[in-house]
């Protein structure tokens, strides 16, 4: 059986995380969302995948390599749709293959119930359901899709994950597959709709938290690195090579650290937190339920809370990023949140500053005693 | 008859125990566990072997040389890169000219078994049962022959399992030639055999005795199996007021201090120091140039070469790799408080009683604990009285 | 400068000899060819690159083999031209790697003796004068070890016959090395056509003819039996694929923050001796990209250590007796640079220390200098190097960083999250204008002057565009000249000493109607008004802008050649490493 992995989309939703890199490569729990998909592909002996692959293709390219299975990548030049995409790799299918967005989490056990029924489609339940393709459903069987009603007449959503023959290439018409899959509906062929055990999307990047919390709750603790003997760590904690913690410092898991990082002293780090390689941690810091990616700076005296940090990111001293409700304009559109903060790629924040439900974009400097608060910064803004 | 026995891999599931050494050279009674199935062969009449190495394969090289010390012909061919199972007898082609026997070198198996196997017409596939067929490749057998193979099978069929030995002619080269390689690139001897099964052409042979070595664990059991035939040996120094029970076989050049009391089976290696006062119990073996010193207590456990454990110990139901040095006071426990079986690192162990997997040059500060299920990479380091649970990584260090 | 493998063995040589080949291809890729010993002696030849060729090659037979791949030194790369070299009676073949400086009297001599010669190589005189003393002798290491003596110059060579087991090799100033498998002995110019088989390996030196068999090699030198240590060779097998990139100079590009990072890791500079640590004066030796690594490098030191840095090309170190002191630095991505060699031996011959940097363990200059740093930029094949450049910075960085009392330290530790910012720049106006560019100068001061050479020589290997690098200053002295609408001006202007004067040379340069692409820093409010494109860079410190602006010109180079249709991983008449003088 193949797989076809669509890794070329933006995700324009969740930017200013998306400069680099696409949605499908930003790390949660500290690997690249497209790698958990992989590797629930492999634990159900799905070895011959193709990625499809577009927007900043060189970052997912330079990932794939260094996986130790070889990956088909195939080049989508525009990002059409997801029909388009899926065409891109049409060359490289033979039989039977799976379909699969790169930027969602789904679980191994899921891909188990789906794989060996051609024509099925794995939906589940979700509260908010106007975000997705809305599914009806009669005996099992897929009578409509609904691409993000206003109001939606049901809360089963499409995970985008589809079991498929080789014809579907055929029916292809528009530039997605719901209206591929509708054409087939309407043609009266059957879709079965199968309930997913796990899937997760996030539309917005402060629903990468969320996933986030998800993805640790089954971290498997080990500890590399160098830790101090007064350091204490409690739960899950998995600390990783050349790391080095420092005195006093208190770990409350499920933690994740990744390679060369130097915490501490004295700082405290609280459950659901995922910190890339190489990132500091000064003393006297305070981090829970926060994403940071690699190669970012948080200075001394900081809380951090419920606050995604890109890569390169360096806040001084006395920075405070803790959740707020408040109202923020995503993609034109406006839309209710309660986070901290959402920190793009090399965003400079100066010390004694404030962040309440903010999104600072990339390559940002923010001078000192900031205090932001439900704001959208642009890309390469200089706040006084 | 001629043998090849594949040992290139490195054996994932035993790290961090593989750092310095592949899976076949773990010792087991103070043997490398490769040696214990070349002597089963030798045995069984076979004389002239062939390894197939890769992972580690100078210290197979070293260790058995051209093979006259066992009084038997080993060549060797290279398998650098793990391209599969396939690939691996591939390279053994040439080097073998006849019918010949293929082993995996990282199981136990009897003389008969092996001189029976070699009786029955070729080709032929050594199976065993077990209780977790789940973990290995399962088959079906009618008739004599195997009539299915399915590998790791989520839902085995039966609990006969194909034990890893086989009598092949020269044509199986032929077969491994026909077959593609997986999308990975890896050639499977199962798909091999796929043919033959299919023709019913693979016949099937009973083993009345096989043990394999999955993980860490394992070994404690493989090693009182093996040491239940020891005979009590003593090449080194008793002192007085030492007390021996049961077959304890002691190498040359060690000593055993006053005081001492080892209840056997018990193997100790070269050039080792035990005692004063040392209790040694269960099936223990330690390597050579060991340090067992004054009021320590080791229990069923493996002590590889080198390891110092020397002042006011407790290891029990443990796995220990070469060249540690064990602070004084620095114990370890291996009874959970719920009695429930031992995990470590998220692995059900199946034993309600497991002390720590333990690296190489592992170095404790004094008054450490060691808890229940923890697994310590190799080259870690610890200051004294850290507390120890869980997975540490090689070269971690508290300090 | 050619790769060679010999095969005797348990196996068919034919596919083992073709893989190995494909290993060596770095060393030239004009022509390639094998020979085997089946029922008798079988070859096959082509002009052109073994990927793509390798089919016939694969289906000969028989247990012996060699086998060439070519950059073509005598006699333009044709099929003739192609090794190996059959003797008048097609039953003697050669491999050889070297050049043999005396050919034209050797063959002079032997057409005079009525052989009859298909090659324009220097290689093929070899081959005729064996069989001489074949014919007389019957016995092939004697033969050999007869015309040995005649040769001058450099040579690794192989040599087989049919109704012979064995293959006879010899090597004098041109690398060799045996692997010792099981039932099987390799002979290659490196190791990494072997260590797929065997980590066992004799290493020949100068001077050495040897004898192997399936089983046993006997080695002798100057007439006597002699033993050549077995080394067990550390490296694993690296796995080169080039995945979903389009070429391998792009992944090594996008490979580069790693190369750096990790280099700067692993270069610790207390487990090198002393003499590297303070040295009192440093002499830089290397050629091609590697000699602008050691220019930076000049900059570097001399600006925050004040230690004199003399650098001279390898190739012209030789001609002139220099007075050489203090500790003398050879810089060579592969390890086998000929003229980067012969210049060590030189310096050691003057009793300087020397330090070797390079990115293959076990190659010839690690065994050859008192002390060797690895870079640890891993496999590069591209033949354009970009990594491995990287990461000769990265080791340079740090002598300079540990000279300078390791002030830098944390910069170093963080220059790779600059590098990989600057993976996104969008250079697509810049490109254009360069693709329609038939000559471009790159323009820069201080070490953005070395940069400066380095872009253009990307850019002329990699497009074919005529590019030169030019110290900013110098551009007046004559070049000016040559400056028109018609050929754009590529100019480093980062904040700095030099700035207020690269301005003023922007200019003049743009008076004269020249387009102007410049590089600066993100911000720059001067720059982007009296230039055509502006390439912003982020804003950080010199030395990392260094790199910063490098990896700009890799890319601009890379993208020009892919938009002119070329064929960036292995350009016309180019090899990644050049192992003759």
């Amino acid at each position: 059986m193949q797989a076809v992995i669509l890794a070329a989309g933006e995700g324009k939703r969740v930017r200013p995380l998306t400069r680099g890199r696409p949605k499908a490569m930003i790390p949660v729990a500290n690997r690249p969302i497209i790698e958990y998909v992989i590797e629930a592909l492999l634990k159900n002996g799905i070895r011959d995948i193709v990625v499809v692959v577009g927007y900043r293709k060189e970052q997912v390219t330079r990932f794939l390599n260094q996986l130790n299975i070889p990956i088909e990548v195939v080049v989508q030049t525009k990002q059409l749709g997801t029909a388009h995409a899926l065409l891109c790799a049409e060359s490289k299918i033979f039989g039977d293959f799976l379909v699969l967005p790169g930027d969602n989490y789904i679980d191994p056990q899921s891909i188990a119930h789906i794989k060996d029924i051609p024509n099925s489609m794995l939906v589940k339940e979700h509260p908010n359901p106007s975000n997705f393709g809305v599914v009806m459903l009669e005996d099992g069987c897929v009578t409509q899709i609904i691409e993000k009603p206003e109001h939606a007449p049901s809360f089963i959503v499409s995970t985008g994950i589809y079991s498929l023959k080789k014809d579907f290439f055929s029916k292809i018409q528009g530039n997605d597959i719901t209206d591929a899959i509708s054409l087939m509906i309407d043609e009266g062929e059957q879709i079965r709709a199968i309930p997913a055990d796990d899937w997760q999307d996030a539309i917005f990047a402060w629903d990468l938290l969320k996933m986030n919390r998800r993805l640790l709750s089954n971290l498997s603790p080990a500890r590399e690195g160098t830790v101090s003997r007064q350091t204490i760590i409690q739960g899950a904690a998995k600390i990783g090579k050349g790391t080095t913690i420092g005195p006093n410092t208190i770990i409350t898991g499920p933690v994740i650290i990744g390679n060369d990082c130097t915490i501490g002293p004295n700082c405290c780090i609280l459950p659901n937190t995922s910190i890339g390689s190489r990132v500091t941690i000064e003393p006297f810091t305070s981090i829970g339920n926060t994403l940071i990616m690699d190669d970012s700076m948080i200075g001394s005296h900081s809380l951090i809370k419920d606050t995604v940090l890109g890569e390169r990111c360096t806040l001084a001293d006395h920075t405070s990023a803790s959740p707020a409700n408040g109202l923020l304009e995503i993609e034109g559109c406006v839309t209710k949140s309660e986070f901290g903060a959402i920190f793009g790629d090399n965003v400079k924040g100066g010390s004694f500053s404030l962040y309440h439900n903010c999104i600072i974009g990339n390559n940002v400097t923010i001078e000192e005693q900031g205090c932001l608060k439900s704001r959208n910064i642009p890309d390469s803004s200089m706040v006084m | 008859m001629e043998c090849v026995v594949l040992a290139a891999g490195e054996g994932k599931r035993m790290r961090p125990l593989t750092a310095k050494r592949p899976k076949v050279m773990l010792p087991l009674a103070n043997r490398p566990m490769m040696e214990h199935l070349v002597l089963a062969a030798r045995d069984a009449g076979i004389t002239d072997f062939v390894f197939v190495v890769g992972y580690g394969e100078r210290e197979i090289r070293k260790y058995f040389g051209n093979g006259s010390e066992w009084g038997i012909h080993i060549s060797y061919a290279a398998q650098r890169n793990q391209h599969g199972t396939a690939d691996a007898v591939r390279s053994a082609r040439d080097l073998v000219t006849g019918p010949f026997l293929l082993m995996n070198g990282d199981m136990i198996l009897k003389a008969g078994d092996i001189a029976n196997l070699c009786s029955q017409p070729a080709p032929c596939m050594g199976i065993s049962t077990t209780d977790h067929p789940g973990d290995y490749g399962v088959i079906l057998e009618d008739g004599g022959f195997v009539t299915s193979l399915e590998e790791k099978s989520k839902k085995p069929k039966s609990n006969l399992i194909n034990a890893g030995a086989y009598l092949f002619t020269q044509e199986i080269f032929d077969l491994i030639d026909q077959v593609h390689p997986s999308p990975r690139g890896e050639l499977e001897l199962t798909d091999a055999l796929a043919g033959l099964i299919a023709e019913k052409k693979l016949k099937a042979y009973h083993m009345s005795y096989w043990m394999d070595v999955g993980h860490p664990w394992d070994m404690l059991d493989a090693n009182t199996t093996l040491m239940g035939s020891l005979d009590a040996k003593n090449a080194g120094t008793v002192e007085e007021g030492v007390f021996l029970q049961g077959s304890v076989d002691i190498g040359k050049g060690s000593v055993i201090k006053s005081g001492t009391y080892i209840e056997g089976p018990c193997v100790i290696g070269k050039n080792c120091r035990i005692g004063p006062h040392a209790y040694i119990r269960g099936a223990t073996s330690i390597g050579d140039d060991c340090h067992i010193g004054h009021c320590s207590e080791i229990k069923n456990s493996i002590i590889m070469n080198g390891t110092k454990i020397p002042h006011f110990n407790y290891i029990g139901d443990s796995v220990i790799g070469s060249g540690c040095n064990f602070g004084a006071g620095t114990k370890l426990a291996n009874l959970r408080h719920d009695h429930q079986n031992v995990k470590v690192c998220g692995k059900d162990t199946r034993r309600k009683k497991f002390g720590a997997v333990i690296g190489d040059d592992v170095s404790f500060g004094i008054n450490c604990s060691i808890n229940v299920g923890s697994m310590i990479g190799s080259g870690a380091q610890f200051a004294p009285n850290s507390s120890i649970e869980g997975c540490t990584g090689d070269k971690a260090t508290i300090r | 400068m050619c790769g060679i493998v010999g095969y005797v063995g348990r196996r068919d040589a034919a596919p083992l000899i073709v893989e190995g080949l494909k290993k060596l291809e770095y060393r030239g890729y004009d022509s390639f060819g094998v020979a085997t010993i089946g029922k008798s002696l079988e070859f096959d030849k082509h002009k052109g690159r073994i990927s793509e060729n390798a089919r016939s090659a694969i289906q000969l037979k028989g247990k012996i083999g060699i086998g060439h791949t070519r950059w073509a030194t005598h006699g333009i790369p044709n099929d003739a031209n192609a090794h190996p070299h059959m003797d008048c009676s097609g039953t003697i073949a050669i491999v050889h790697n070297g050049i043999i400086e005396n050919y034209a009297e050797l063959k002079r001599q032997l057409k005079a003796r009525g052989h009859t010669f298909r090659s324009d190589t220097d290689t093929e005189v070899v081959v005729h004068l064996i069989e001489e003393e074949y014919g007389k002798r019957k016995d092939l290491l004697d033969a050999v070890r007869t015309v040995i003596p005649k040769l001058e110059g450099s040579y690794a060579l192989i040599v087989i016959a049919d109704k012979e087991e064995r293959m006879i090799v010899a090597r004098n100033a041109s690398p060799l090395v045996i692997g010792i498998g099981d039932g099987e002995i390799f002979a290659a110019s490196d190791m990494t056509p072997i260590l797929e088989h065997t980590e066992r390996a004799m290493f020949l030196e100068d001077g050495d003819i040897a004898t192997i068999s399936r089983e046993e090699v006997t080695i002798f030198n100057k007439g006597k039996v002699v033993k050549r240590q077995l080394e067990l060779i550390d490296w694993s097998l690296e796995d080169v694929k080039k995945g979903g990139f389009a070429h391998y100079m792009l992944k090594e590009i996008y490979e580069q923050p790693q190369a750096f990072y990790n280099t700067i890791r692993a270069v610790n500079l207390e487990t090198v001796s002393e003499f590297v640590r303070h040295p009192l004066s440093v002499t830089v030796v290397a050629c091609g990209s590697s000699y602008h690594a050691g220019l930076i490098f000049k900059y570097l030191l001399e600006e925050s250590c004040r230690v004199p840095v003399r650098i001279e090309f390898a190739s012209e170190f030789k001609y002139y007796p220099p007075p050489i002191e203090g500790l003398v630095v050879g810089i060579t991505q592969s390890g086998e640079t000929a003229d980067t060699i012969t210049a060590l031996k030189q310096a050691k011959t003057h009793n300087c220390r020397t330090l070797a940097i390079t990115n293959i363990l076990g190659s010839s200059v690690s065994r050859l200098a008192d002390a060797t740093i690895f870079m640890r930029a891993g496999p590069e094949i591209s033949v354009a190097a970009t990594k491995s450049f990287i990461a000769q910075l990265a080791v340079l960085m740090q002598i300079v960083n540990n000279i300078s009392g390791t002030k830098c330290n944390d910069m170093l530790l963080h220059a790779h999250q600059s590098i990989e910012e600057i993976l996104l720049i969008n250079l697509t106006d810049a490109v254009s204008v360069c693709a329609g560019a038939k000559d471009l100068f790159y323009v820069g001061r201080g070490p953005f002057y070395a940069v400066a050479l380095e872009g253009a020589l990307k850019m002329k290997e990699i497009s074919y565009i005529h590019a030169e690098g030019y110290a900013a200053g110098e551009l007046k002295h004559g070049p000016f000249a040559l400056l028109s609408s018609e050929t754009p001006v590529i100019a480093l202007c980062t904040p700095g000493d030099t700035y207020g004067v690269m301005i003023s040379n922007i200019k003049e340069m743009k008076a004269r109607g020249a387009p102007v692409i410049a590089i600066g820093s993100e911000g720059d409010s001067e720059l982007p008004d009296i230039v055509d494109i502006f390439i912003p860079i982020p804003r950080t410190t010199p030395f990392v802008q260094v790199l910063t602006s490098l990896v700009t010109l890799q890319l601009l180079a890379y993208y020009t050649a892919v938009a002119l249709g070329r064929d960036v991983d292995k350009p016309r008449n180019l090899a990644k490493s050049v192992t003759v003088e």
